[in-house]
């Protein structure tokens, strides 16, 4: 209890409320503006974060990330554009609200669930994160490693159609985790004789030209198709909320709690969330005949989704260091940049700070309501923001942004090439965020690695032979040999 | 530009292999054990692997497609360049700022990719003024991060 205390008055500074705010406006802003997702939010921030306090860096990181996916909604309510990915699920149920002229009502579902959402997920984070942790106190390198492995099989296999290209994507990533001086013995590896390379590739650089740089080239290429006119909103927003929230509630806490289960999975983050809810409440509903004509059940249920799917995600990254999303992949990057491994042990040596990420969770979450109205009304004017303005602007602050981390010229590189090669590998089917993790997670999966094969002296059984360790590698080896044995079954019964 | 999965597959066996190959040649620890090749090694072998499979799913099914497509979007010359000055832009602040400045390079920068999205030419130099000086007061004075110096920066002390 006295952490919560001490993590309130952490929180109650002045500057702090100060970065909640201005990233709650960024995180609206960046959410609503398409083609701008909540990742690379996260991303252009992340620069900012790295001159905070460990505490002030969270508390912007997820602040952003639970105003932009909310933001998301707005585009796709008024223009059938989803702000971000995680509102694609239901941007034409929306947007078929909106030609009904019941506008209001869809962002209002969207607002109310989203904030209901993120709040259920936040009050089992709290719940279920401290539990897990007492349990994970007693894993050795061997548990880690296969944690780690499970966690990065389960990003690669999920994030896109084809789980082979996920499985290079991911190799990608590792293989960027050893650029520099290695762990055994300091000596530089994949360096070209570059010094700037001997500590490693600089992963906020990495991380703004995957989410950032690689997202403009993206744009630049469809450059001269203009929006529509966005749909002028009337009515009050929350006016009938309480009676239609009340309506769907099943719904809402369906959304709610597999949001968040989802969102803890490694690789499935906010956007899986919102198809997955969205086509649940289809088959529960009674009138799934609405659904597309203009129905708010689903939107509903989907918004919950994803906004729970935000906290969900930091269930594993807080216990185990494990990203559950490519937003959390980036905070826990963000931790270790100051000095902090997330772990078990971080619920005992800070429980403040642990206490603080509860508090930003809880106060992002019910900010959500004022400013999302807000939002709403200033989405508008953002939709009509000219793209040869916005987007100059977003390319220097990535600069800008990669230089300052390190004071390097050298990251400026690094966001030029990285950025180039993702664009590339994102246009031929190769997703961008099981590299990241893999960059990510690359130094932890090599450090367990080694250090467990030196206890059991190069014996490869050892990584069996306690419990835990033995059912996680199960877990592991069954995901990666799962699709190969499907696609055996399916051959045979071809053929025979 | 979108690739054949056979030449995709191809490249990042080509990638895995050259990873194993740099690996064979780093130094193991005195009495055995595991050293710096280890890891390197099983990723570069899963990579060989995966782009093996990638390449010759292509070639068992049969299937004839082009090894490279270039979209539509990069054959209208109005898209090329906009897509073309955000390289140009990084390219000329990595090579720049260190000579002229982070002011006049960070000018550069917005006014090309501006002028690359089709902006006005006396819009995007106006863009091109405010945006450089905004963000460079926000990271030079706001955050204390001490950017390339160069002439603007001496008037601006």
């Amino acid at each position: 209890m006295m952490a919560f205390v001490d993590a309130f008055w952490m929180l109650a500074a002045p500057e702090i409320i100060g970065i909640i705010a201005a990233s709650a406006i960024f995180g609206l802003f960046v959410g609503s503006t398409p083609g701008l997702s909540a990742t690379m939010a996260t991303a252009l921030l992340v620069p900012v974060t790295f001159f905070m306090p460990p505490v002030a860096a969270i508390a912007a990181i997820v602040t952003c990330a639970a105003m932009a996916i909310f933001a998301g909604d707005i585009p796709a309510a008024l223009l059938r554009i989803p702000g971000t990915p995680a509102s694609a699920a239901y941007a034409s149920e929306t947007y078929n609200l909106s030609i009904k002229g019941k506008l209001d009502l869809a962002l209002g579902a969207n607002l109310m669930a989203s904030a209901f959402g993120g709040l259920v997920g936040t009050a089992i984070l709290i719940l279920a994160a401290p539990q897990l942790a007492s349990f994970a106190l007693s894993f050795s390198s061997f548990e880690y490693f296969w944690l780690a492995l499970l966690g990065l099989s389960c990003a690669a296999l999920v994030s896109t159609g084809s789980p082979l290209k996920g499985i290079v994507a991911l190799c990608v990533g590792l293989w960027l985790s050893t650029i520099g001086l290695d762990v055994v013995m300091g000596y530089p590896r994949f360096t070209f004789g570059i010094i700037d390379l001997q500590g490693g590739v600089s992963l906020i650089a990495v991380l703004i030209g995957a989410f950032a740089v690689a997202e403009l080239l993206r744009k630049a290429a469809d450059v001269g198709t203009p929006l529509p006119e966005p749909a002028k909103i009337e009515g009050s927003i929350l006016r009938g909320q309480a009676k239609n929230l009340w309506r769907y509630k099943k719904g809402l806490i369906r959304g709610s709690l597999s949001g968040t289960v989802i969102g803890a999975l490694p690789g499935a983050g906010a956007d899986i969330a919102a198809w997955i809810s969205y086509a649940v409440s289809k088959k529960f509903s009674k009138t799934p005949e609405l659904y597309g004509t203009g129905h708010v059940e689903g939107v509903v249920e989907a918004s919950a989704a994803n906004n729970a799917s935000l906290s969900g995600a930091y269930v594993p990254a807080l216990v185990f260091g494990i990203p559950g999303d490519t937003i959390t992949a980036i905070v826990i990057g963000v931790l270790i940049i100051k000095g902090i491994t997330p772990g078990p042990m971080v619920f005992i040596t800070s429980p403040d700070l642990i206490a603080a990420i509860y508090l930003v969770f809880i106060t992002a979450n019910i900010l959500m309501v004022p400013l999302g109205i807000f939002a709403i009304h200033a989405g508008r004017r953002v939709l009509m923001l000219r793209s040869g303005v916005l987007f100059p602007v977003i390319l220097l602050f990535c600069i800008i942004g990669a230089f300052a981390t390190n004071n390097a010229i050298f990251d400026v590189w690094i966001i030029l090439v990285i950025g180039i090669a993702i664009w590339l590998m994102e246009a031929n089917g190769y997703p961008a965020a099981p590299l990241v993790l893999g960059l990510v997670l690359g130094r932890v999966v090599e450090e367990n690695l080694v250090n467990s094969l030196i206890i059991s002296d190069g014996s490869l059984l050892a990584f069996f032979y306690r419990p835990i360790a033995g059912f996680l590698g199960a877990v592991t080896i069954l995901i990666w040999t799962l699709p190969v044995l499907a696609l055996l079954v399916r051959r045979l019964r071809r053929s025979g | 530009m979108r690739l054949s999965d056979l030449v995709s597959g191809l490249v990042v066996t080509a990638g895995g292999v050259a990873i194993i190959l740099a690996a064979m040649s780093y130094p193991t620890p005195r009495g055995g054990g595991v050293g710096p090749q280890l890891f390197p090694t099983a990723i570069g072998a899963v990579l060989t692997l995966a782009g093996l499979v990638i390449a010759l799913r292509v070639l068992l099914a049969g299937r004839s497609e082009p090894l490279v497509v270039i979209p539509d979007a990069l054959r209208s010359p109005s898209r090329l360049l906009a897509l073309l000055s955000v390289p140009a832009g990084i390219l000329s602040f990595a090579i720049l700022a260190p000579r002229i400045g982070t002011i006049l390079a960070s000018m550069i920068v917005v006014l090309a990719a501006a002028l690359g999205w089709r902006e006005r030419p006396v819009a995007a130099g106006i863009l091109a003024i405010l945006a450089s000086l905004v963000v460079y007061w926000f990271f030079a004075f706001a955050l204390r991060v001490p950017l390339p110096f160069g002439p603007l920066e001496g008037l601006l002390r």
